[in-house]
């Protein structure tokens, strides 16, 4: 059976990537389709390496904030002070 | 490892594009199994990864002599309407019914876990953090296990994160399971691909579950005939 909230979240995200700017969606695919560091990235688009970091992370944020609405809101960071070492 | 440092860093996109050092790897799991916003974004990640990776269908464009096109493309349509039916053109339906034909073919169990049959060193973190997992509680058992570091602790925090339906966590976990777990992880990998509707991931699993030729490759050929079946 179809899980449709899986669905839901999938329709959710293709929208949103289709709204991007393409070269927001470039710097995406790149990044996580390719692998590539935002320095290679800069360098194939021609653009700073400042601007496609903080295009990357405002593209990721908006997909994910999009994708946290669902489930009622943005989730907690419960892990803010700790130590991974313990 | 803070939400901050990782979210600053874009750790979640880096993580799911399959970049990390093992050392980068170890510490952003320890961090996002145990914490609900990473958790979410790695998440969001591989949803994103999956989408960019299908082919896009460009939008219409119109020119200003559009409508000249439009009356061209009108008279064509109609002639073409007045044709027989073509015989083997799929509906539209038959691909959607498909896909969940597809999604009904994933099945998930959580894997069973007695510490009576597992020898060695369960003990201390591990024998803890297994306490809940065998009553069925995940989500406390998930915390537990984040901070040990061996492919046994891995493999169940990512049946885990699929048991509480966190499909793109699971299968990031256990994309990285080696050892006595790898295959069954790749079992797991593959439903997970299948219950995304990720057909072309689903049977990439499978065949390289079967290449190992090991005790899953009989339920791994077994899938792939059933999924093989539906085309």
């Amino acid at each position: 059976m179809p899980d449709t909230a899986d669905d839901e979240r999938w329709n959710i995200v293709v929208r949103e990537i289709d709204r991007l700017e393409e070269v927001d969606r470039r710097i995406l695919t790149m990044t996580l389709v390719d692998g590539a560091k935002p320095g290679a990235i800069a360098t194939a688009l021609g653009l700073d390496g400042v601007v496609v970091r903080q295009r990357k992370l405002r593209a990721t944020r908006k997909i994910a904030e999009r994708l946290s609405q669902l489930s009622g809101g943005n989730p907690h960071c419960n892990r803010g002070d700790e130590r991974d070492d313990v | 490892m803070t939400c901050e440092q990782a979210r600053e860093n874009g750790l979640a996109a880096t993580y799911v594009a399959g970049v990390m050092t093992d050392g980068e790897m170890d510490s952003f799991e320890a961090h996002y199994f145990a914490c609900d916003a990473c958790f979410a974004e790695v998440e969001a990640m591989r949803y994103a990864r999956a989408a960019l990776q299908r082919p896009r269908r460009k939008a219409p464009t119109l020119p200003r002599w559009g409508w000249i096109i439009g009356v061209a493309a009108a008279t064509i349509v109609g002639v073409w309407l007045l044709r027989p039916p073509p015989v083997a053109a799929p509906p539209a339906i038959a691909r959607v019914d498909r896909t969940a034909q597809l999604i009904s073919l994933a099945k998930f169990e959580r894997p069973a876990y007695s510490p009576l049959l597992q020898r060695g060193v369960d003990d201390g973190a591990f024998a803890k953090a297994m306490e809940p997992y065998r009553s069925g509680d995940c989500a406390a058992a998930l915390p537990l296990l984040a901070p040990i570091k061996n492919e046994r602790a891995r493999f169940f925090a990512g049946a885990c994160l699929l048991d509480t339906g966190n499909l793109a966590g699971g299968i990031a976990a256990l994309e990285n399971v080696g050892g006595l777990y790898e295959e069954e992880s790749k079992f797991l990998v593959a439903n997970a691909h299948l219950k995304a509707g990720d057909e072309k991931r689903a049977r990439s699993e499978l065949e390289s579950l079967i290449a190992l030729k090991g005790d899953w490759a009989g339920k791994a050929r077994e899938l792939l005939g059933r999924i093989e079946a539906l085309r």
